[in-house]
């Protein structure tokens, strides 16, 4: 009697399931039968049924696949198990009795909407539903399979339930790979369209972030090692080559995922707007990015040893944090380079993609260099004044120098080769990707420097009314006063390089007019002749042979006569109208 | 083949540093001195690698095993020591304390965030010859109950 108690919330929430299926079955018939598929009401209809049902579909689909996930690790052995939880079993029970018949009855709902409606395959909703599970399944496998590598390499008791989560998430994302392959990828209007499809990318980015991530912890207990064994002869205890098998485990899985995703398909897919976006901002910005603050940390660490204030007594136990750096260095490194030779293109000329990767670059740079600056700025104050309570001014001076070195050669290189284009080709000048970092670099930079200016004056006026201002008021405002001259800086030198290009691109001043008096004799009323001599410039002198006979030109043959007098280098011109033809002809002054 | 350079190289780079580090890690490690808060100390890190809480507790002074109870080695699976590093031994008369770098490798998924290493200091007391901890050492916390 409990057990069937126990099993009626199972039993109400399936009816449930099934009364939607058949009331909205019914009327989609209807609306089939006799309705209006065509019409905006019956699109929003759709759309929403269409919604429904497939939010549905992933919340069964996840209770399904959990519940044989419990299932399986039922009967698979776990680690230190002394007893097991009967109600783990139940939980996985209740998930597979209520999921797995949800699950059949609403993929076959969908398997005949999709038979029966082509739209239904081209709906965002459906795409939607795709990708999202695509991408659930695909982290669940990853993780797993990750966990279960780790016995593999014996670093970790088998553990059953890793496993059985990796099998059936890997044939649920094997599944809704090829329903993903299948959908066709057209237009609002049904139209075949060359698109990258956002699993591909998101696929690309999880496996880049996961492969990274995990190949830089392979290069870091790696250099670890070798560290250890031919630097520091300090420790005492290590776990050996476990720390190397163990991220091993999980970087394999993550390659692969990167290997399957960019290698396999987004690499050859349409070089679209989102694909140029995702190489631009993921890869070659996301490398970048890492290998500068990388190489910031090494630069860091090596002047800090030369010339700072080190915690650390030896040599050998400073730089024992140097392998982390290095190894993120080495990948972000790789990924910034492969990305940017994927960019690269058989055109002789320069294109608008080449341009986005150099500004993009020029204001990495931009950015760095002002923070330099700042910092520069900061630690001259703090050396002036002192360093307060405790601190050192050294590490400051090192860290501002360590910007400079970053910063300084790659704004340089990039920028120096942009302004190179810009006065080799004018259609640099006006493309939109110099507008686009001129006007980022000049906004940005100029809103910092007025919040920098505001906290700075805050700063000083609060300590100037309270009668306090001392030496500890210019350390306490000396990273605003970094930023205000900083940025200040930054915002004046390309807002001159923009006025510049502005000036180089603004279209030619009309020619000067040459002719400066007009003789017009003409078969037309004054009024008419008026109307005439005032569309041909200069001081006109007016005869009329006839008084007022002739009609009026037509505004073509006015606006001829007007730009052949323009054209005229004799300083006068006699121009006739007779008949309602209009004649202009030099006349020597 | 440009992209066979760019993912070929740093890949095959990879591999050479995986097995170089391998071979590295088959190194002995340092000994030191039978005898010594130093040699005690790397004895009871290296049950602690090897998941022996039992083994580690042994090298607890008797008057720290009278306040505490024998941990069982579930207690201790979490822990992913990568690495120890001795930082400074001091000795003075039949005390002595010794101050370790121990790095962990944290959660090792795909998204790992890679290691963490904290200063830990152990105290020691010498008796009957024999260098033994004698204060409630890392990862503990606190004792576990006699007969529990």
């Amino acid at each position: 009697m409990v057990f069937l108690g126990g099993l009626l919330p199972l039993v109400v929430t399936a009816g449930l399931v099934y009364a939607v299926f058949r009331i909205v079955s019914a009327n989609q018939r209807a609306a089939g039968a006799g309705g209006h598929p065509g019409g905006t009401d019956g699109d929003l209809r759709d759309q929403v049924i269409r919604l429904f049902r497939l939010g549905l579909l992933f919340i069964a689909l996840g209770l399904a696949a959990e519940g044989v996930v419990g299932l399986l690790a039922a009967v698979l052995p776990r680690p230190g198990e002394l007893a097991r939880d009967p109600e783990q079993l139940a939980q996985a029970l209740a998930f597979t009795i209520v999921g797995v018949p949800a699950l059949v009855g609403l993929a076959q709902w969908t398997r005949r909407r999709l038979a029966a409606d082509p739209e239904e395959s081209w709906s965002p909703v459906w795409a939607g539903y795709l990708t999202l599970t695509l991408l659930t399944a695909l982290l669940l496998v990853l993780t797993n399979v990750s966990l279960t590598l780790q016995w593999a390499v014996d670093v970790e008791p088998f553990d059953g339930e890793p496993l059985a989560r990796a099998l059936v998430w890997g044939a649920v994302f094997a599944a809704h790979w090829v329903l993903s392959r299948r959908r066709p990828l057209v237009d609002a209007q049904g139209a075949a369209e060359a698109r990258t499809p956002w699993y591909l990318l998101a696929g690309s980015l999880v496996g880049l972030v996961a492969g990274g991530t995990a190949l830089g912890d392979v290069v870091q207990v790696s250099l670890r090692l070798l560290y250890d064994a031919t630097v520091d002869s300090d420790v005492l205890a290590g776990a050996g080559s476990a720390s190397v098998r163990r991220a091993v485990a999980a970087a394999v899985p993550a390659v692969a995922v990167w290997l399957w995703f960019w290698l396999g398909h987004t690499l050859r897919a349409p070089r679209t707007e989102r694909w140029y976006g995702y190489v631009l901002l993921a890869g070659v910005l996301g490398g970048l990015g890492t290998t500068l603050i990388a190489g910031g940390q090494i630069v860091f660490g090596v002047l800090e040893w030369l010339f700072g204030d080190p915690d650390a007594a030896t040599a050998s136990a400073h730089f024992a944090s140097l392998p982390g750096p290095v190894a993120a260095l080495g990948v972000g490194g790789a990924v910034w380079i492969h990305h940017r030779h994927t960019l690269a293109t058989t055109a002789r000329h320069r294109t608008e993609i080449d341009r986005i990767y150099t500004y993009l670059v020029a204001f990495v740079g931009v950015v760095v260099c002002t923070a330099a600056v700042t910092l520069v700025v900061a630690a001259f104050v703090e050396a002036v004044v002192g360093t307060g309570l405790a601190g050192s001014v050294a590490d400051p001076i090192v860290l501002a120098v360590t910007f400079l070195l970053i910063g300084v050669p790659l704004w340089l290189v990039f920028w120096r080769r942009a302004e190179a284009n810009a006065k080799a080709d004018r259609s640099e000048v006006r493309s939109p990707s110099r507008r686009l970092y001129l006007l980022v670099t000049l906004g940005l930079s100029a809103a910092v420097a007025l919040v920098a200016l505001v906290v700075l004056l805050t700063g000083f006026l609060t300590d100037l009314t309270a009668g306090e201002l001392a030496a500890e008021t210019a350390r306490r405002i000396r990273v605003p006063l970094g930023l205000v001259l900083s940025t200040a800086a930054v915002a004046g030198y390309h807002a001159v390089v923009y006025r510049d290009d502005r000036r180089s691109t603004a279209p030619p001043p009309p020619p000067e007019r040459r002719v400066r008096e007009v003789v017009l004799i003409s078969d037309l009323t004054p009024a008419d002749a008026a109307a005439v001599a005032s569309g041909l410039g200069g001081r006109v002198v007016r005869y009329t042979t006839a008084n007022g006979v002739g009609p009026r030109p037509d505004d073509d043959a006015l606006a001829a006569a007007a730009e052949a007098a323009a054209a005229l280098t004799t300083g006068r011109a006699l121009v006739t109208v007779r008949h309602g033809a209009i004649e202009v002809e030099g006349l020597q002054a | 083949m440009r992209t066979a350079i760019t993912i070929g190289v740093p890949l095959a780079v990879l591999v050479l540093l995986v097995v170089a580090a391998l071979v590295a890690s088959r190194r002995d490690p340092v000994t030191y001195a039978e005898g010594t808060p130093e040699a005690a100390v790397q004895d009871y890190f290296d049950m602690l690698i090897d998941h022996d809480a039992g083994g580690a507790y042994d090298l607890f002074s008797p008057e720290l095993q009278s306040r505490c109870g024998r941990p069982s080695s579930a207690e201790i699976d979490y822990l992913t020591i990568a690495r120890v590093v001795l930082q400074e031994a001091t000795t003075s008369g039949d005390t002595a304390t010794v101050r370790v770098a121990v790095t962990q490798d944290l959660d090792s998924g795909p998204f790992g965030s890679g290691e963490v290493t904290n200063t830990e200091t152990l105290r020691l007391a010498s008796i009957d010859g024999r260098w033994l901890i004698d204060d409630l050492p890392w990862p503990y916390f606190s004792c576990f109950e006699k007969g529990g």
